[in-house]
């Protein structure tokens, strides 16, 4: 066989490898999109005005914990504060945590909130870096504030647990922004099923929108490039992907930025672990195992309505470092839980959860890497005019942009959405745009995240933040995981 | 085997663009519907609400808010009277609910009940608990195959709480699969009252689960009625049963519910320990100052915790013993101590403030 073919069908054997996996994938979206406008449908019956109301009132509510980290935030974590404790659910508690903050965050609780100091004993269910001060208001008795040594998100989380009295604990980011009525559609699936271990909600980019008294107005669609084309990422990923999940065998994850959990069940857990970059990935891993084996029931669900707002990177550097650690993150939990591939003993979690963020979320760019070397060169040597390569590619991005539309008509089903035409067509403009440069860049971005991990890198790194009109260096939190072609 | 034949590509293309049009198309005009109905519906609403501000005129109040109601489209009427009326009180609210008697909603709510599609039976039900009528249709709603329309009816119960239906809402507690468990406990604890005596019934009869889901009810109701009930419970075989029913007889107080508190103070379970400590500071129990007052050094954080914090709630005997527990020898009770006393300090600004 000469040289020449060899490559040639080496090149042909390899493009179908990559058509089969494009097929399989593929298939199991078009499965998933269906699943999640079925849940989508379910959620829009299930929710309605008296509901809310009657939670609002009731004196049988579950007591919710915010737990919210704050680093170096001294100029916006009054307003946040003020808005956490205004968060419309009747039995709340806000634990706020200064993580060794080395500007003037606790100095600005202090004088805001009338802080008193109160002797530091706690139960110390999970360890953490050493707390060297504890603090209640003397004007607002559900807030408690925590002062540690510097630790990273996962340390201050895990502080806030030790403090928690709720029954259900709401983890954020310390740039998390909620709606008012966020905690009471995220309460629902607990009230409405004693088996709940953890529940997630739909996180938007704020980039673009208005923020007044830590609550964002109308929504608006980003104007820049980036932040555009990540809003519409954002949403394919949440609405879609872990919407869909709710009936394909439940969420492996729940973002960072805004999750509500069973306190008993993180506690027993062992809380957040610290060597990971992934921790609220890690963690939903790890209560649902933990969950599985002892017999217990491990649902996880995904609510679309309730609307936490974040802000995203607007430069590529950023966006790079953000998706790197993202991506190392996946497969550092993907490695730690192993064990729960093809393991029947796991049920769908082990059969097709587990697998699909394998095959599909970690491998997808290494795919699409080897779609795109290969697919080119096979349409060199294939012969004059085949273009099937090209064609093929074009269908795949076709196919992506189609699921995105189909995101976009599921997005007006919910009560937060783009209002207006120019705001939509903004939107659309986005979606077509995502699939020329930006989707490939990510693949780049994941791939350096893959090879990093095999390196052995751990570390967070920081991303300068535009600011809701501030500007402040801080870890990032994982954010929603990238869909593959 | 090769790659060949571009022409299925070409069609697949074609669809892709074609059902992509028709996506995008669909965003926009679903959109422009929704901002539509939105604007319209916010019009209804600003009408309405203005009927409302008139409505205690002599001169047909309550006829123009029924010609308010009435104007409102089938569609917007149900999210209309959603939104408004549970936030109406006094006579808007009697107003509104007149107009809406005035209506044919409450029939048309009645014969959804019947209906042989579950969606619609749910929204029967749903619109009667939004006009606030009493019906047998919803009531045997509570039976419904379907748990989406139980739930919907526990709901309703709440406002119309008949012998049958509260010993149907009941049946429901501590078994998840019949109706939304925060729904039935909220409903029984809405209905006050005329809850308490079958309740004392269950929890003399109840086990398990369901005896915690009844103390937990009684608990949040804080009739003294049921502090025999209690005192019965307080002897169950599971730790959190008896910690409930500690919790429940403090809130109770009186001679028996202290007797057994004290005893429980001994309990072998510490978070039973941990609720007679604080059974016995929400009566400010304070001649069990000094027992609780040996929890102090407990070897359970929660027990210690708890004792303290019952201590600081029993006024000055306690705090008296709080003070002294500072120079302790054990560093436990010093520790907890300290922290009441700093919550203490805490709350006595809150109050002067």
């Amino acid at each position: 066989m000469s040289g020449e073919s060899w490559a040639a069908t080496w090149l042909d054997g390899m493009s179908w490898a990559v058509v089969v996996f494009f097929a399989v994938v593929n298939t199991f979206y078009a499965v998933q999109l269906v699943a999640a406008a079925l849940e989508l449908r379910r959620n829009a019956h299930l929710w309605s005005a008296e509901d809310r109301g009657r939670l609002a009132s009731s004196r049988v509510a579950p007591r919710i914990t915010v737990l919210a980290p704050a680093y170096n935030e001294e100029v916006t974590v009054e307003e946040s504060v003020r808005a956490l404790l205004t968060l419309e659910y009747s039995n709340l508690e806000v634990v706020l945590v200064n993580d060794g903050s080395t500007d003037g965050t606790l100095a600005v609780l202090q004088d805001a909130f009338a802080l008193e100091p109160v002797h530091p004993v706690y139960w110390r269910r999970i360890s953490t870096q050493p707390v060297v001060g504890l603090f209640c208001s003397t004007t607002h008795p559900h807030l408690i504030v925590v002062d540690k040594r510097n630790g990273g998100k996962a340390d201050a989380l895990n502080a806030a647990l030790n403090m928690a009295s709720g029954e259900l604990v709401c983890a954020i980011d310390a740039d998390t922004v909620l709606d008012g009525d966020a905690l009471l559609r995220m309460a629902r699936p607990f009230l409405a099923d004693a088996d709940v271990l953890a529940a997630g909600g739909t996180i938007r980019l704020a980039n673009g929108s208005t923020i007044t008294g830590g609550r964002v107005g109308r929504a608006r669609a980003p104007r820049s490039l980036l932040a555009g084309v990540q809003a519409v990422e954002y949403l394919r990923a949440f609405l879609f992907g872990r919407l869909g999940w709710n009936r394909l065998g439940g969420n492996l994850i729940v973002s960072g930025a805004f999750g509500l959990f069973r306190r008993e069940a993180v506690l027993s857990a062992g809380g957040y672990l610290h060597d990971t970059v992934g921790e609220d990935m890690e963690l939903i891993a790890r209560l649902r195992r933990q969950a599985r084996e002892s017999g217990a029931p491990d649902l996880v669900h995904f609510v679309p309505d309730p609307v936490a707002w974040t802000e995203a990177p607007e430069t590529l550097a950023a966006l790079g470092r953000q998706r790197d650690r993202w991506h190392r993150g996946l497969a550092d939990v993907l490695w730690r839980h192993r064990r729960l591939m093809f393991n029947p003993r796991y049920g769908r979690l082990g059969m097709v959860v587990f697998p699909y963020f394998f095959f599909v979320e970690l491998l997808a760019p290494v795919l699409e890497a080897v779609g795109l070397l290969v697919l080119m060169p096979a349409a060199l040597l294939g012969g004059d005019g085949d273009s099937f390569p090209l064609l093929f590619l074009l269908a795949g991005y076709g196919y992506a942009l189609l699921l995105t539309a189909a995101t976009l008509v599921m997005n007006e089903s919910l009560h937060r959405h783009y209002e207006g035409v120019r705001e939509r067509l903004v939107m659309i403009l986005w979606a077509v745009v995502e699939n020329v440069g930006y989707r490939q860049l990510t693949v780049v971005w994941r791939l350096r995240g893959l090879w990093n991990f095999l390196r052995g890198r751990h570390h967070w790194g920081t991303m300068p933040r535009q600011g809701f009109g501030r500007s402040a260096t801080i870890p990032v939190p994982r954010e929603a995981t990238e869909l593959s072609l | 085997v090769s790659l060949d034949g571009s022409a299925p590509l070409w069609y697949a293309l074609g669809i892709e663009g074609a059902l992509v049009t028709i996506l995008f198309v669909a965003v926009l005009a679903r959109g422009a519907l929704k901002d539509r109905h939105a604007a319209r519906d916010g019009h209804w609403l600003v009408e309405l609400q203005a009927a409302l501000v008139t409505a205690d005129e002599p001169s047909g109040g309550v006829y123009r808010v029924q010609e308010a109601v009435t104007a409102l489209p089938l569609r917007v009427q149900v999210s209309v009277l959603a939104e408004l009326l549970p936030n109406l009180a006094g006579r808007q609210r009697a107003a509104l609910s007149l107009a809406v008697a005035g209506t044919d909603f409450a029939t048309r709510a009645e014969r959804w009940c019947h209906s042989r599609l579950w969606r619609r039976r749910r929204r029967g039900v749903r619109l009667l608990a939004l006009l606030d009528t009493g019906s047998a249709a919803a009531a045997q709603l509570l039976h419904d195959p379907h748990q989406r329309v139980r739930n919907q009816a526990v709901s309703w119960a709440a406002r119309h709480p008949t012998a049958d239906v509260i010993v149907a809402l009941l049946e429901m507690v501590g078994r998840p699969r019949q109706a939304a468990p925060f729904l039935v406990k909220d409903a029984l604890v809405r209905i006050g009252d005329a809850v308490v005596e079958p309740l004392i019934r269950f929890l003399t009869v109840e086990r398990g689960a369901r005896l915690r889901v009844g103390l937990e009810i009684a608990t949040a109701l804080g009739d003294p009625r049921v502090l025999p009930a209690a005192l019965t419970a307080s002897a169950d075989s599971l730790p959190d049963n008896r910690a409930l029913a500690a919790t429940l007889a403090g809130r109770m107080g009186g001679e028996d519910a202290v007797r057994r508190l004290r005893e429980l103070l001994g309990d072998p379970d510490p978070t039973v320990r941990a609720a007679a400590a604080g059974g016995l500071g929400t009566c400010a129990h304070w001649p069990s100052a000094a027992p609780v007052a040996s929890l102090l050094g407990d070897s359970a954080w929660l027990v210690r915790s708890e004792a303290a914090v019952a201590l600081g709630a029993m006024g000055a005997p306690g705090v008296l013993l709080l003070r002294r527990s500072l120079t302790d020898e054990d560093p436990f009770a010093r520790d907890a101590a300290h922290r009441v006393l700093d919550l203490l300090h805490a709350g006595s600004h809150r109050s002067a403030g």
